[in-house]
C-alpha cells in the first residue's frame, strides 16, 4: 500500500496545467525562397519564404507564399490554406494555420505550429472564382 | 500444471524478465505522438505467478535528432525535451500459458526551444497486451522456449494535432489504433539467458485536416542477454532494432519519411522481499549515424515497482 501516496503524489504532478509562452512577430521575410514549386496543376508557381527563421525552427512560425502565373505575373485573389503534415511520424500539428492575402500575389501564413524538428509536407489548397483549384506541396525541414 | 524447475532454471528465468523489461523500454520516444508499442514489459508475469499490479515512473530526454539519411544533429542550444511517464499496470494469468496485461500511462512533456516553452499531460494511448507461452525456456531442451506476443493500444492519449502549444508538448497520444505481434525465443544456461525477438507494428491510416495519413508496418528485432544472481536480482542487456518503411499521404509514398531506431537498454531487477520487486533500466538511442534515420537520440531511465500475487 505504500505505493498509494506515490501515486497520489505524481497524479496531481500530471494535472499541472499546460503553460506556453509564445514568441513575438515573425519579422521581415529572406529575399531567397525557401522552397519553389509549380502547382500540381502546373498552372501557377508557389515561392514560400519562413520567417523569423529560414528554414524554420520548432514552434511558431510565419510563411510568406508569393503565387505567380505561368508567365510570372502575380496572382492575387485566391483563397488559400495550409495543412501541415509529418509523414513520417503519421501526424499533423497544433492549431490552423491563418492565411491572409496581402496583394501583388503575396499571401501571409500565420500562426504556423510546427512542434517536431524534421522534414514537414505543407500541403498548400488554393482555391480562386469560376470553381479554380490547384495544390502544391512544399517539403521543408525544421531544424 | 506444475513442473518442477531447478533453481539455476528459477534465477535465469528471473533474469528473463529483467531481459524483456530491457528490450521493452525501446518503446519510448522523445515524443508521445510517435510512441510506438514494445515486445514485453513489466507487465510481464513471472512463473508461478497469478496475477501481478505495478507502477512503472519513466524519464527521456533528446539530445538531438537523426535526419531521413541518418546524419545526427545535436539539439539547437535552449532546446529541452523532457518526457515524463508513468503506466500504472496489471496483469493476469488466465491460463496456464496465457497472460493478459493493461497499461494506463500518463505523460508530462516538458518543452523548451530558445523563443518558447511548453508543458503539456495528460492520459496517454491505453495499451494491453496478451502473451502465449508456447515453450517454457527450459522446458523442451535443447529447443528454446517460444512465446506470441499480441497488443493493441487505442487512441486514447491527445494526437498532436489537438496540442494546444506549438511545441506539441500536450499531446500524449499518437491518434491511431495501434497493433503488434511478436514472437520471441529464450534460452536458459545455467544462471544466463540469452533471447530474441521479432515484432511488428501496424498502424491504422488517420485523417490528418484533408489528408490522409499512413504509416508503413514497422519491424523490431531484438537480442538481449541476461544474468541472474542468487540474491534474486538480475541484469539484462538488450539490443534492438526498429526499421520502417517510408509513410503515404493520400497514397503517395513521401520520400524520406522512412525510420529505423537502433535502441540499447540495460536493466537492473532486485528482489524486495516476497511482496514485490524492483526494475531500473536505462534505455538509449545512441548518437551513433547512419544505423538511426528520423528519429531522436534519447536518453531514458525507467524505474518499476511491482507486487505480485502468486
Amino acid at each position: 500500500m505504500r505505493l498509494v501516496p506515490t501515486v497520489a503524489l505524481l497524479s496531481v504532478a500530471f494535472v499541472v496545467a499546460c503553460s506556453s509562452a509564445p514568441s513575438g512577430s515573425a519579422g521581415a521575410f529572406p529575399e531567397a525562397p525557401l522552397a519553389s514549386l509549380p502547382t500540381a496543376g502546373t498552372q501557377l508557381g508557389v515561392e514560400v519564404r519562413s520567417a523569423p527563421a529560414q528554414p524554420p525552427a520548432r514552434g511558431l512560425s510565419e510563411l510568406e507564399l508569393r503565387v505567380h502565373d505561368g508567365a510570372g505575373a502575380p496572382r492575387d485573389g485566391l483563397a488559400i490554406s495550409v495543412t501541415p503534415v509529418m509523414a513520417a511520424h503519421g501526424h499533423g500539428a497544433p492549431g490552423s494555420p491563418v492565411v491572409a492575402a496581402i496583394g501583388e500575389g503575396r499571401y501571409l501564413v500565420s500562426e504556423l505550429q510546427l512542434p517536431m524538428s524534421g522534414t514537414w509536407e505543407l500541403r498548400l489548397a488554393l482555391r480562386g472564382e469560376g470553381g479554380f483549384e490547384d495544390h502544391a506541396t512544399a517539403s521543408i525541414e525544421v531544424r | 500444471m506444475r513442473r518442477r524447475r531447478s533453481r539455476s532454471g528459477e534465477l535465469a528465468l528471473g533474469a528473463a524478465f529483467a531481459a524483456l523489461v530491457a528490450l521493452a523500454s525501446g518503446r519510448a520516444h522523445a515524443q508521445a505522438c510517435c510512441v510506438a508499442p514494445g515486445v514485453a514489459g513489466v507487465t510481464r508475469l513471472a512463473p508461478g505467478e497469478a496475477a501481478l499490479v505495478g507502477l512503472d515512473a519513466r524519464a527521456e530526454t533528446a539530445v538531438g535528432r537523426f535526419d531521413a539519411a541518418g546524419r545526427f544533429a545535436r539539439s539547437a542550444p535552449g532546446t529541452r525535451d523532457l518526457s515524463l511517464e508513468q503506466d500504472v499496470f496489471g496483469a493476469v494469468r488466465l491460463l496456464p500459458r496465457v497472460e493478459a496485461s493493461v497499461a494506463v500511462p500518463f505523460l508530462w512533456n516538458l518543452r523548451s526551444t530558445e523563443a518558447m516553452s511548453a508543458s503539456g499531460a495528460g492520459l496517454g494511448d491505453v495499451r494491453a497486451t496478451s502473451r502465449v507461452t508456447l515453450v517454457h525456456a527450459d522446458e523442451v531442451r535443447p529447443w528454446p522456449g517460444v512465446a506470441l506476443t499480441l497488443g493493441l493500444s487505442a487512441p486514447t492519449g491527445r494526437p498532436p494535432e489537438s496540442a494546444s502549444d506549438a511545441l506539441g508538448a500536450g499531446a500524449t497520444g499518437t491518434g491511431t489504433t495501434q497493433g503488434w505481434a511478436g514472437v520471441t525465443l529464450e534460452q536458459t544456461t545455467g544462471p544466463w539467458l540469452f533471447g530474441g525477438s521479432a515484432l511488428i507494428t501496424g498502424r491504422a491510416p488517420r485523417a490528418v485536416g484533408d489528408a490522409r495519413v499512413a504509416l508503413a508496418p514497422r519491424f523490431t528485432s531484438g537480442l538481449l542477454a541476461a544474468h541472474a544472481f542468487r540474491s534474486g536480482a538480475a541484469l539484462a542487456l538488450g539490443v534492438s532494432w526498429d526499421v520502417e518503411d517510408r509513410a503515404t499521404i493520400d497514397g503517395v509514398v513521401i520520400a524520406g519519411s522512412a525510420r529505423r531506431a537502433l535502441r540499447i537498454t540495460t536493466g537492473l531487477q532486485l528482489r524486495l522481499g516476497d511482496q514485490a520487486r524492483f526494475v531500473a533500466s536505462l534505455a538509449s538511442v545512441p548518437t551513433i549515424p547512419v544505423v538511426t534515420a528520423g528519429e531522436a537520440a534519447t536518453f531514458g531511465l525507467s524505474l518499476s515497482v511491482v507486487h505480485p500475487w502468486i
